[in-house]
């Protein structure tokens, strides 16, 4: 038998909560990028610890929803990959800050 | 259990990551207070004007080099990032700027030609504070601005490094002053240390992060 559904949005405090950014690994990609201008594939994949699939698959998807730009140039006649937080991003990671620690802040009392 | 992060602590790994990392730095520093370690020496051989120009011309081959190095073996292994800039960041790097340059010239003036700088006397203290002076607020200098540097990086060897050269330097006139040696033996010494610091550090970065293969 499955649970009851929330009737109330005070019972779901989660449920406003962007599930993209949710995300840990995208959550650090989003939180590194937003300390930088911009960084490259590299650099990215370094700090997140993460392996060349898994943070491409995550820029992929947060390119889709337009939280990330994504520039792919040649360096010294090397492929490379610039990333930068888009504006819709950077307010993306304003507001999942904000629900989280309302949230929190609600469950501590 | 992981650590709690904040975006200041985010700011420092970046900072850690792209500048301290790979120990090239550490290197620089080094080498550069080796060769203001074995000035003295240099000095009584060339004389005072073209020993200048041979400091001057191999700090600029140091910090190119370091440069260089940075781009073709930390570039590749760890990427790139452009900082953002702040008002408060840049108004931050302004005043380190103009704290690295201060104190790097009083340390110019103390090791390269103190008896030219005009020297106080200062009664009440005991007689070595009056020869030391100079040194004495060099040192206190390089120790504050190390630890300032450590404080804001939180790179926590750079409390160590302003510690070895404070003290390398009040060590090395002293011993100046006061036994007759003809070169800074102590900040040679303090020097050797950090050279040695950096270049494991350089290993271990090598070891650690090894060329990607492949780009997306």
């Amino acid at each position: 038998m499955r649970p009851p559904e929330p009737k109330d949005e005070a019972d779901r405090p989660l449920a406003d909560v962007d599930r993209v950014v949710h995300e840990p690994a995208r959550l650090t990609i989003l939180m590194y990028l937003s300390s930088v201008e911009s960084a490259d594939f590299v650099f990215l994949m370094r700090v997140a610890g993460l392996t060349w699939g898994n943070l491409s698959s995550h820029l992929s998807k947060l390119e889709e929803v337009g939280y990330v730009e994504i520039e792919k140039t040649f360096l010294r006649k090397k492929p490379h990959t610039v990333i930068q937080l888009s504006k819709r991003g950077r307010r993306a990671l304003r507001d999942y800050r904000q629900t989280m620690q309302r949230t929190l802040d609600q469950l501590g009392h | 259990m992981a650590q709690p992060i904040t975006s200041t602590e985010v700011q420092r790994r970046v900072l850690r990551l792209l500048n301290y990392e790979d120990g090239l730095w550490d290197m620089t520093l080094g080498v550069m207070f080796l060769l203001l370690g074995i000035y003295p020496v240099t000095r009584r051989l060339l004389g005072p004007a073209l020993n200048l120009l041979l400091f001057l011309a191999l700090l600029a081959i140091l910090v190119a080099g370091q440069l260089y190095a940075r781009r073709v073996v930390s570039a590749p292994r760890i990427g790139m990032a452009k900082p953002r800039r702040t008002p408060a960041k840049t108004a931050l790097l302004a005043i380190t700027v103009v704290l690295v340059l201060a104190t790097f010239g009083l340390v110019l003036a103390t090791l390269l030609s103190p008896q030219s700088i005009p020297e106080p006397r200062w009664t009440h203290l005991p007689e070595w504070v009056g020869d030391l002076d100079v040194d004495i607020l060099a040192s206190l200098a390089i120790i504050g601005l190390f630890s300032l540097m450590a404080y804001l990086s939180g790179v926590l060897r750079l409390y160590l490094y302003g510690w070895l050269i404070g003290l390398g330097n009040l060590a090395s006139t002293a011993l100046t002053l006061y036994a007759g040696y003809a070169f800074n033996l102590p900040l040679v010494i303090a020097a050797g240390i950090i050279l040695l610091i950096g270049l494991s550090l350089l290993i271990r970065f090598l070891k650690k992060y090894p060329i990607p293969t492949a780009e997306v």
